[in-house]
C-alpha cells in the first residue's frame, strides 16, 4: 500500500498547491495609533501611476468607487465620503501621500485606495490609512485575490475587484480597533 | 397691355426661377432601434409631465417594436397599464421581472453614491451612457410613479398590491417595497414567488467543494497498542444544502506507540513502524441550520489500511499492508463563512477488521476526530445569494 499511499500524498499535495489558501492573500502593517477618534474619514482613489492605463480604466474606476461605498456603508465605526478628485500619486511616494492631508484638514483621517490589475484578471486592492493634523500613516491594509481567493470558475475582473475591495476592507475594519484611539 | 404683358412675364420668370432651383434634399428618416430610442428617451418625460400619455404610450410601443423590451419601456408600459387600469399580474413575466432586478439595483446604487460620493453627477457620467438622458428619464418615471401611488393609496390599493409593489420601486421607495415584499401577508403575491423561485433555482445549484483535514485517529481495542495519530487528509466533493458527497482520502503517520508483531515473509518480526491511511466516499446529511452554522450526521465506507513493514525498493524490501474495509458513521458541525467556504469538526466511529493473524491481535474498531477546512465553493451561487439578499432586504 505504501507506494499507492505516497501517489495519494502527492496528489494532496498537488490539490493543497493549487487550491490557494486566503491566509496568503490578505496584509496589513500598523504604523501608529490614532491620536484623537477618527469619526470622519475621506477616502481617496488613487490612479494607476501610468499614463496609458487612466483613460482605459473608467469602468473599473465605476466599480471601484461601487464596491468601496458597499464595503464602507456597512461599518458603523466612521462617517466617511468617497471623494471626487482622483489623485496620481507614485507608490512610494510618502512626501505626496502626507501633503493631501493638507487638502483633508476637514476629516479626522484619509484612506488612500488603490487598485490594481493582475495576472488572470485578478486583482489587488490596498488601502493606506492617515490620520490629518498632524499628518500620520495609521496603517495598510491589502487583499489580492490571487493568493487570496479561490474560484470555482474562472471569475471575471469585477468579481475579482469587487472581492479584493471587500478583501482590504474586511482586514482593516478587524484591525480598526487598533489604530483607534 | 403693356403692363398687362410685363406683369406676365414677371410671373413667367418667377415660375421658371423656381423651377431652377435645386430641389430640397430631404434626408430619409428611417427608424432604427437607435433612432427611436433616442427620440423616446427624451419624449416620454415630457409626455409623462404634461399628462400627455397617449403620446408616452405610442413612442413606448414603437420603442419596443423596434428594440425590444428593456427595462425603460417596460417601466413605462407597466406604469401606464396602472395608470389606465388595464394590469394584470400575467404582465410580469420572467424578462419584466429581471428588469425589475436591475431597476432595484440601480435605485440602491444611486441612493448609496447620492450619500457617500462628493459629486454623484460625476459618477453617473462615467456609470450611465448618456448620463443626463437616463437620469432625467428615471426622475420623470420616479415622479409619475410617486404621483400615481398617492392616488392610488387614497383609493386604497392594498400593501401586497402587485401595482403598489411597482410603484413603490419605480417611485424609489425601496424600503417601502422590501417591506412590502418581505411580509409575511404577501408571501402569496406575485412577486415574492417568482423571488421564492430564483432562490431557489439559485439553491438548486450544486455546492462543490475542496477541503482540508487534520485530527486525531484513535484506536479502541487491541488494536489501541498502536496507539493515537495524527492524521492530514482532504475531501473532494459535492451535493446540495441536505446533502453532501465527498470522496476523502486520509493518513495517519508517526510509529506506533508500541511495539507489535507480525507476519512477514512467513516470520514473526516486532516492529514499532505504522503508516495508515483511509479512502472512500462519505455522504452527509444537514439535520439542523442555525444561520452560518448546521449540524449534520454522516456515514462513509472505503478502503482502510495500516502499513506495518515499510517498502524499501532499493534494498528490495517488499512493504506489508494490512487492509480492511470500513464503514463509519458521526456527527459533525460546521460553520460557513463569507467566503461562501467552511471550517468544521466531524467525529466518527470507523468499522474496522485488520486481519494481523498470527501477529498480535489487532481486533477492535476506531475513531477519527478531524477538523475541515474548506478550501474552495461555488462561488458564483454564494454572490448570487448574497445579491438577492441585499436586493430584497434579507429575505
Amino acid at each position: 500500500m505504501t507506494n499507492s499511499i505516497k501517489k495519494t500524498v502527492f496528489f494532496f499535495f498537488i490539490v493543497l498547491l493549487f487550491s490557494q489558501c486566503g491566509i496568503f492573500g490578505s496584509r496589513k502593517t500598523i504604523s501608529s495609533k490614532a491620536s484623537r477618534p477618527v469619526k470622519k474619514v475621506a477616502l481617496l482613489l488613487v490612479a494607476e501611476n501610468d499614463p496609458f492605463l487612466q483613460n482605459s480604466s473608467d469602468a473599473y474606476r465605476t466599480i471601484f468607487i461601487k464596491s468601496l461605498a458597499e464595503s464602507f456603508v456597512s461599518q458603523k465605526e466612521f462617517d466617511f465620503m468617497i471623494m471626487d478628485k482622483e489623485y496620481v500619486i507614485p507608490e512610494n511616494d510618502d512626501m505626496e501621500k502626507s501633503l493631501i492631508g493638507v487638502e483633508m484638514k476637514d476629516y479626522d483621517a484619509y484612506i488612500l485606495c488603490y487598485h490594481k490589475m493582475q495576472s488572470g484578471y485578478n486583482h489587488k486592492v490596498w488601502f493606506e490609512v492617515f490620520e490629518t493634523n498632524p499628518v500620520k500613516h495609521l496603517i495598510t491594509t491589502s487583499h489580492s485575490t490571487r493568493l487570496g481567493n479561490s474560484y470555482f470558475m474562472p471569475p471575471g475582473p469585477y468579481e475579482t475587484l469587487m472581492d479584493a475591495t471587500k478583501g482590504a476592507f474586511d482586514i482593516l475594519m478587524n484591525n480598526w480597533h487598533k489604530i483607534s484611539s | 397691355m403693356r403692363c398687362l404683358s410685363l406683369l406676365l412675364l414677371l410671373v413667367a420668370h418667377i415660375n421658371l426661377s423656381g423651377q431652377n432651383r435645386k430641389p430640397v434634399v430631404r434626408p430619409i428618416v428611417v427608424n432604427t432601434c437607435e433612432t427611436v430610442s433616442n427620440e423616446a428617451i427624451q419624449l416620454i418625460p415630457y409626455y409623462l409631465e404634461v399628462n400627455n400619455l397617449d403620446s408616452a404610450a405610442y413612442y413606448t410601443k414603437i420603442w419596443e417594436e423596434k428594440c425590444g423590451r428593456n427595462k425603460f419601456n417596460e417601466r413605462i408600459k407597466l406604469l401606464l397599464s396602472i395608470e389606465d387600469d388595464s394590469f394584470t399580474q400575467f404582465m410580469i413575466d420572467y424578462s419584466a421581472y429581471v428588469f425589475l432586478l436591475d431597476d432595484l439595483a440601480d435605485h440602491q446604487i444611486n441612493q448609496l453614491i447620492d450619500t457617500v460620493y462628493q459629486n454623484p453627477n460625476n459618477f453617473y457620467n462615467q456609470y450611465y451612457n448618456p448620463a443626463d438622458l437616463i437620469l432625467s428619464f428615471d426622475e420623470a418615471s420616479r415622479t409619475f410613479s410617486k404621483k400615481l401611488l398617492q392616488k392610488l393609496t387614497n383609493d386604497g390599493m392594498s400593501l401586497c398590491d402587485l401595482r403598489y409593489q411597482l410603484l413603490t420601486l419605480y417611485a424609489g421607495e425601496v424600503e417601502a417595497f422590501q417591506q412590502s415584499i418581505n411580509s409575511p401577508q404577501c408571501s402569496d403575491g406575485r412577486l415574492p414567488q417568482l423571488i421564492n423561485q430564483l432562490i431557489d433555482n439559485i439553491k438548486s445549484k450544486k455546492l462543490v467543494h475542496v477541503a482540508l483535514s487534520t485530527g486525531v485517529w484513535i484506536p479502541t481495542g487491541n488494536v489501541s497498542v498502536l496507539g493515537a495519530h495524527p492524521s492530514i487528509g482532504f475531501l473532494f466533493g459535492g451535493g446540495t444544502e441536505k446533502y453532501t458527497f465527498d470522496l476523502s482520502a486520509e493518513f495517519r503517520f508517526i510509529n506506533s506507540k508500541n511495539n507489535y508483531t507480525t507476519r512477514y515473509q512467513g516470520n514473526l518480526i516486532t516492529t514499532d513502524y505504522f503508516f495508515g491511511g483511509f479512502a472512500g466516499l462519505n455522504v452527509t446529511r444537514t439535520m439542523l441550520s442555525i444561520g452560518k452554522s448546521n449540524l449534520h450526521v454522516g456515514i462513509g465506507a472505503g478502503i482502510d489500511g495500516i502499513d506495518v513493514v515499510e517498502s524499501d525498493t532499493d534494498n528490495d524490501i517488499d512493504g506489508k499492508s494490512i487492509l480492511s474495509f470500513n464503514a463509519n458513521a458521526g456527527v459533525g458541525y460546521r460553520y460557513i463563512n463569507d467566503k461562501g467556504s467552511y471550517s468544521g469538526i466531524d467525529v466518527r466511529y470507523n468499522f474496522v477488521q485488520y486481519d494481523n493473524y498470527p501477529g498480535t491481535s489487532f481486533s477492535g474498531n476506531t475513531i477519527s476526530v478531524r477538523l475541515t477546512f474548506g478550501l474552495i465553493a461555488n462561488d458564483k451561487r454564494r454572490r448570487q445569494l448574497s445579491d438577492i439578499n441585499r436586493l430584497f432586504g434579507n429575505l
